[in-house]
């Protein structure tokens, strides 16, 4: 985080960039659809599993999305669906995890590409990448950052204040310790992958009404760009740590950072070197202060 | 007598291959056996012999941590369960444990790991069922006296301290059957009768609630045996003792 806000105050000083609230609103409404896939990402990581499904399942929404009014779908129908479709991917990918023991790793890797695949056959079947007006909802479009900040508030809520947050909290700090405590331990790992599938199914709704369009490769490297923000937002990769509001910070200014060194007009080769050294700080940062917890 | 709490017949206990080699002789077996209520039970036996496999098994946590399998009939109050295969229905079905290697949660408060003892609603968003009811003021009186401010994080106690917080957070739901796995391992005599102390308050606070559950102790120190039997008889509960030996849970007539 520290790495996206030197870049930019480099932007700003280098008056490339208008400093300023206006500024920062932009970003951050341009980052917002991206949120409640972080968190789903965040709620995955603190539950101590991994859900690697996200880019794939990512884009199949939000071409599910586009298809919905070939299918002769209303729009009620259509979101309906695809909330159901988002529940049942993640019921499917915990049960496989937690019930039948398989990695989380291979299971969502599994899940992604038969998601990736199932939206570039979509892609090719569909003739316009707009989204029909009949399934466009305005409300998406104009009031994304909020929507996003009231999932931040739900999942913080969620967290600090119910006996399933702390539950869910602290079977990732130590799934062992929550067998010995009575805790639902496999409910409680099952029900982050079904926050995440649906967060994720969340964000592609909010994208593509903002978008106003979709095509299959909208979610590559969206999925690692979750993870990485949820990491950066002081998320645990061991599980047992949960900061929503961090989550969204570091969303925003992930979002902000491909923007802002595109602004200064460093070459692409340069580009990706100057996000590998944000990203290694960045992780040696957290990885610093997350050593402090014992 | 009341009906008994959990009765096991020709039950045996095999854990899985290790990396596909066979350990037969980890194999624990009982042959016929009842815990009844209002009973603390001693459970003495050597080192590996089997003790806290017997308690993790009725806890559930055996069959799941090891993915071993068991053979037989194990029933709780009447109701027949092939495996008890998950520990947070065991601990809904009236069982609660104590382990001495059972990990708190030190980033946590002691309030903070007191609550997650209790059950918790369906969709997980308030506490509810089977609470320890009255019980729950007076464990927070002990654990102030003994572990010190309930926003306390874990990480700060000693190991008394933690032992009174494993032993508290075991009562802040109704359970019919306790299980101590050397819940007092490792503490200077001092804290241990601290340990007994905490444990009589907590039973004597049941009794008055109307309930008297049962008990099982795992202990190697007779001194840890000797204090469950005075505590036993002060809260009215029978003493009996149990033996595990050459991989055989057995009932050990009175001396």
């Amino acid at each position: 985080m520290l790495g996206c806000v030197a870049v930019w105050l480099v932007a700003i000083v280098s008056g490339q960039v208008r400093s300023g609230p206006g500024f920062l609103l932009t970003v951050a409404d341009q980052s917002a659809p991206l949120v409640p896939m972080a968190l789903g990402a965040a709620i995955v990581l603190s539950v101590g599993e991994l859900d690697l499904s996200i880019s794939g399942t990512f884009s199949f929404f939000g071409m599910f999305l586009l298809y919905a009014p070939a299918f002769g779908l209303s729009p009620a129908a259509a979101y309906s669906a695809g909330f159901g479709i988002a529940g049942a991917t993640g019921l499917l990918i915990g049960l496989l995890v937690v019930y039948l023991r398989i990695s989380a790793i291979v299971v969502s890797l599994g899940i992604a590409l038969v998601f990736a695949g199932t939206a570039v056959v979509f892609d090719s079947l569909l003739s316009s990448r707009m989204l029909s007006d009949s399934v466009t909802i305005a409300l998406f479009a104009e009031y994304g950052l909020g929507l996003s900040i009231m999932f931040v508030v739900a999942v913080l809520l969620w967290v600090r204040f119910s006996p399933s947050g702390l539950g869910h909290l602290a079977v990732g700090y130590d799934r062992s310790a929550g067998y010995y405590a009575g805790l639902p331990v496999d409910r409680q790992r099952l029900m982050a992958f079904v926050m995440s599938s649906l967060m994720t199914f969340f964000s592609a709704v909010l994208y593509a009404n903002i978008l106003g369009g979709w095509n299959a490769k909208v979610g590559v490297g969206k999925g690692l760009g979750a993870i990485a923000t949820a990491v950066l937002g002081g998320t645990l990769i061991t599980g047992g740590r949960l900061e929503p509001i961090n989550v969204l910070v570091a969303t925003v200014l992930w979002g902000s950072f491909f923007p802002l060194i595109s602004v200064l007009d460093l070459r692409p080769e340069l580009q990706e070197v100057a996000l590998g050294v944000v990203l290694t700080g960045a992780a040696f940062t957290v990885g610093r202060s997350q050593s402090t917890i014992t | 007598m009341s009906d008994p709490i959990v009765e096991i017949e020709s039950m045996k206990f095999t854990y899985p291959p290790v990396l596909g080699v066979p350990h037969t002789e980890w194999t624990l077996s009982v042959p016929d056996l009842c815990i009844r209520p209002a009973t603390a039970y001693s459970l003495r036996g050597e080192n590996m012999a089997g003790k806290s496999t017997f308690v993790r098994i009725l806890a559930g946590i055996a069959p799941r941590a090891t993915g071993g399998k068991i053979n037989g009939v194990i029933r709780y109050a009447g109701e027949e369960i092939r495996t008890p295969s998950s520990p947070y229905r065991m601990a809904n079905m009236g069982v609660a444990t104590v382990h001495q290697s059972d990990p708190l949660f030190p980033h946590l408060s002691i309030r903070d790991n007191l609550r997650l003892g209790r059950a918790v609603g369906a969709i997980g968003l308030r506490w509810r069922g089977r609470t320890g009811g009255g019980s729950n003021g007076i464990s927070e009186e002990i654990v102030k006296s003994l572990a010190g401010d309930l926003d306390r994080p874990v990480a700060t106690l000693s190991g008394g301290g933690r032992a009174v917080v494993r032993l508290v957070r075991a009562f802040q739901r109704r359970f019919d059957l306790l299980l101590m796995d050397e819940p007092l391992a490792h503490l200077d005599p001092r804290r241990k009768e601290e340990g007994f102390w905490c444990l009589e308050e907590l039973l004597s606070a049941r009794g008055a609630e109307g309930e008297v559950p049962s008990l099982i102790l795992i202990s190697h120190e007779t001194a840890d045996h000797e204090a469950c039997k005075e505590v036993a008889t002060r809260c009215g509960l029978r003493y009996q003792q149990l033996l595990v030996e050459g991989g055989k849970v057995k009932m050990q007539k009175p001396t």
